[in-house]
């Protein structure tokens, strides 16, 4: 799976706005960057990443840096 | 808001339209677009695109332009201008409207997205305008364009704050029909699929914006200036669409 252009949920294929890597062994998740480099994971989209919940028992580390998203016109 | 709105026919006959038609035309509106967007969705095989996007916003019209239609003619006094105040002076309409426009969407709805990004994290509604227009390019925006333009604002402003708010003024007073279609108009926009922190801030934002269109109805007691502000909003939208591709 290419983790760095689509959303790795089933179904989804959106943008990648983050990353997630894990440790197994330590039983850690991370959530970093969409630009960070990673041996292993996902990409995750922005509505994905944002419900995302470690399995039970792991731990998350968020270590994406605090953003200010560019904030685009909507339609109502 | 020191001005009243304007007398109506009801000085003459009392309309008896009120928020059981505001309801009756958001449950038909609901209805009709989530059956005209299967429809579409049948005939496209695609659960998003552009056919499913119109056909879902022309089902919604139906009810929130046709049940206040029939309103006027059937409880009021058979005119939407008298009725609901869908009047338009050009000269001070526009120029109002296109600064409420503005102001709407660079300042309103990135203060209150803003306000939620201080106290949570990745608060992003960069999704929205894909959701509601599906993203489309050339053609399709061309198409797209008019019914967000010309169609939305005239029929929503017609529904949410002439309809809504003059139902809920009449009943409760101007400052209840304000916020009251203001709520009323952030929950019918809301949308799920961002994080739920993102799409409450999404709904307030919209709900702030509609707070800003109802002042203008009650404070000139027309429609004219929110119907020019809402158009302003969504062709900033449509431009920002256009340049993006």
């Amino acid at each position: 799976m290419d983790h760095n252009s689509a959303c790795s949920h089933p179904g989804c294929g959106g943008a990648v706005a983050t990353k997630l890597t894990y440790d197994y062994a330590g039983r850690t998740v991370w959530l970093v960057d969409p630009g960070t480099v990673i041996e292993h994971g996902m990409g995750l989209c922005q509505g994905h990443a944002a419900t995302f919940r470690p399995p039970v028992g792991w731990v998350l580390e968020d270590e994406r840096l605090p953003t200010i998203p560019r904030q685009p016109p909507i339609a109502v | 808001m020191s001005e009243p709105l304007p007398a109506a026919a009801s000085d003459v006959v009392a309309p008896s339209w009120g928020l059981g038609d505001a309801v009756a035309g958001l449950a038909v509106g609901l209805v009709a677009g989530g059956l005209l967007a299967a429809i579409a969705t049948g005939v496209t095989g695609k659960v998003d695109g552009l056919p499913v996007t119109i056909a879902g916003l022309v089902g919604l019209w139906v009810g929130l332009a046709g049940v206040p239609l029939m309103a006027a003619r059937r409880k009021g006094s058979g005119s939407l201008g008298e009725d609901f105040g869908l009047r338009l002076v050009p000269r001070s309409d526009i120029a109002i409207g296109v600064v409420a426009g503005v102001v709407g969407q660079f300042v309103v709805v990135r203060v209150v997205v803003g306000i939620f990004q201080a106290f949570a994290h990745n608060i992003d509604v960069a999704q929205q305008t894909k959701n509601v227009t599906g993203n489309p390019e050339g053609l399709g925006l061309a198409v797209l364009a008019p019914f967000l333009v010309l169609g939305a604002p005239f029929v929503e402003e017609l529904f949410f704050r002439g309809l809504v708010l003059r139902s809920i003024a009449r009943r409760a007073g101007r400052v209840a029909g304000v916020i009251g279609s203001s709520v009323v108009f952030g929950l019918v926009h809301f949308q799920t699929g961002m994080g739920a922190a993102s799409d409450a801030a999404l709904m307030c934002a919209i709900g702030s914006f509609g707070l800003l269109l109802a002042f203008l109805a009650v404070r000139t007691g027309r429609l004219g200036p929110g119907l020019i502000a809402h158009a302003t909003f969504n062709a900033i939208t449509v431009i920002a669409l256009a340049t993006s591709h």
